[in-house]
């Protein structure tokens, strides 16, 4: 279990004629957590799961993991970054998986028990021996989400990791991070542009210029439309329909968390793929 | 305008069997028309895209602009910028620039040989478009902005000098609602222009609703070609499995296709609201 604990941080970049980007920021992620990391371009949430990571240091207030400062890289927690080609570092897929357990010092069985695990949870186990430059992005992206997994870290920051994924595959990776947290009490914090994608988290925080705006359940965020449109986010269609659904009293006020569910509900379930 | 005529591409000419990423593919795309082409991680888009715009010469078929061959030369086409442009998937794929200001201007000056004062108004009315901040961003380094504005300076450069022919791969990556419904908006705008326009994209709701064409790759083979329409109102599993369809559309499609809704496949809240509840009406009568 990882808990992370911003305390008071400011951070800026360039000197200090710049404004900071962060000032006397204070932001606890609980152990087990799912967050949810929202706002413009540019308003910091990239740097801000850096921070968390230890690969930028505030220049005042102190970071926190399970309680003790960090002083060098944040071990416990496995970064996935926005853009999956500046973190493969093997030419082939099933290597790049094992890289960081090599590294960690496994033996070579664990190593490859491991990967194949991982690979086949992402559901690219097939594509094991081919060359990772081949992948598309959505494709690498996985890989890179299995490279963590593999690595079994309590805490995974995650920039933005199915940017590139197509719609299937972004629904089974969605669950596949709510099963780890549930099965694992793995703590995630992710950023994303979409807001679909934190319709299950436990904790929405919406940055805006470096300022926390809101932080509570997606339920609650979705409900400030004011705020959801000030940061240039829309409200997921789905929901509008699942609150639409309800007052109508139409699905016995069950709440409405995908397509397949509401098809379900109705008789009209369809298999789609079988990955 | 531009054509790819029965494509067929492998990676690894030498592997035996040959592993084929793209197979037997027909794309095309007229003056004034957008070809969207989707289907899952993997199934070849990325490589089509960067065969129809000369990056990457196809190991069978041919691609025509107009009546000219795009890989019968040695050479690529000159000045390439005002006909087939490409847009990444990675933005900083693009930059080789040290400011913003340089990366912007250098198409421009360089590939179309304009002075100081046409490039500073073209680029101020792109940039405007689109919301990216110039006069912030212009001395610093495009590898320093955030994956949005990377986004942005990537599509300003490339849309400041209106090519013929633009091909997007996946342009709403790394950006929020508002700015992918701006995109989208500033897209449509072009095809009025007679411009010509391939994009490639996973999520379809912007862009269905003013695509000419759809074609669906499925394991390097082209599994549906036909307009928007056709495909949400499709019954064949091998596309519905390849594409993601909105989650409104995909609830009303298959509403249509169990013969529980006899309205139009639609992304709309309201409508679609509507057709749930004929449907529970219907599944209680029945």
């Amino acid at each position: 279990m990882v808990k992370i604990e911003l305390d008071s941080i400011t951070f800026r970049y360039g000197d200090r004629r710049r404004a900071p980007l962060f000032a006397e920021l204070s932001l606890t992620i609980a152990a087990g957590e799912w967050v949810g990391l929202v706002g413009p371009s540019g308003a910091g949430k990239t740097t801000l799961l850096k921070v968390m990571k230890g690969l930028l240091r505030p220049e005042a207030g102190e970071v926190r993991v399970n309680g003790a400062p960090l002083h060098e890289l944040n071990s416990l927690a496995a970064f996935v970054f926005a853009n999956p080609e500046n973190q493969i570092v093997s030419p082939v897929v099933g290597e790049d998986v094992g890289f960081a357990l090599e590294q960690a010092g496994l033996d070579l069985d664990t190593i490859r028990r491991r990967a194949e695990q991982a690979l086949r949870r992402v559901g690219l186990w097939e594509r094991a021996r081919d060359l990772s430059h081949n992948l598309s992005g959505g494709e690498q992206q996985r890989l890179i989400l299995a490279g963590a997994l593999a690595l079994r870290a309590r805490c995974l920051l995650l920039d933005d990791p199915l940017s590139m994924v197509d719609g299937h595959a972004r629904r089974d990776l969605l669950a596949l991070l709510a099963e780890i947290r549930e099965e694992e009490g793995c703590s995630l914090v992710q950023t994303t542009h979409l807001l679909d994608e934190v319709v299950n988290v436990s904790r929405v925080v919406a940055l805006e210029r470096g300022r926390v705006v809101f932080d509570g359940p997606p339920a609650t965020f979705f409900r400030e439309a004011s705020l959801i449109d000030a940061l240039g986010l829309e409200v997921p269609p789905l929901v509008r329909l699942g609150e639409e659904l309800k007052r109508a009293n139409l699905m016995a006020g069950r709440e409405i968390m995908s397509s397949r569910q509401l098809l379900g509900l109705l008789g009209v379930a369809e298999g789609r793929r079988a990955d | 305008m531009l054509k790819a005529m029965d494509i067929s591409h492998t990676f690894d000419p030498r592997s035996a069997p040959l592993r084929w990423a793209l197979r037997c593919v027909t794309v095309a795309v007229e003056a004034g028309a957008a070809v969207l082409i989707t289907g899952s991680s993997g199934s070849g888009k990325t490589t089509l895209a960067r065969i129809m715009a000369g990056l990457e010469r196809p190991t069978q078929g041919v691609v025509r602009l107009r009546s000219e061959d795009l890989y019968s030369r040695k050479q690529r086409p000159s000045p390439p910028s005002a006909h087939v442009a490409m847009a990444f998937q990675y933005p900083e794929r693009q930059f080789f620039a040290d400011t913003v200001w340089d990366e912007l201007s250098w198409g421009l000056r360089a590939g179309m040989g304009w002075d100081e004062e046409p490039i500073r108004a073209r680029l101020a009315k792109v940039a405007e478009e689109l919301e990216l901040p110039l006069e912030a961003v212009a001395r610093r380094s495009p590898r320093q902005l955030s994956s949005g504005q990377q986004r942005k300076v990537a599509l300003v450069s490339l849309l400041a000098l209106e090519p013929q022919v633009l091909i997007l791969d996946e342009p709403l990556t790394g950006l929020n609602a508002k700015e992918r419904r701006r995109l989208a908006t500033l897209l449509r705008r072009r095809l009025r222009q007679d411009r010509a326009m391939v994009v490639i994209a996973h999520e379809l709701e912007l862009f269905l609703p003013w695509a000419t064409t759809v074609a669906v790759l499925a394991g390097g083979r082209l599994a549906f070609r036909g307009s928007p329409q056709d495909l949400v109102t499709t019954a064949d599993p091998a596309v519905l499995a390849a594409v993601s369809l909105p989650p409104l559309m995909e609830i009303s499609s298959s509403l249509k296709r169990h013969a529980l809704s006899e309205g139009p496949v639609s992304n709309d809240v309201a409508v679609v609201l509507d057709q749930v509840r004929r449907a529970v009406e219907e599944r209680g009568s029945r």
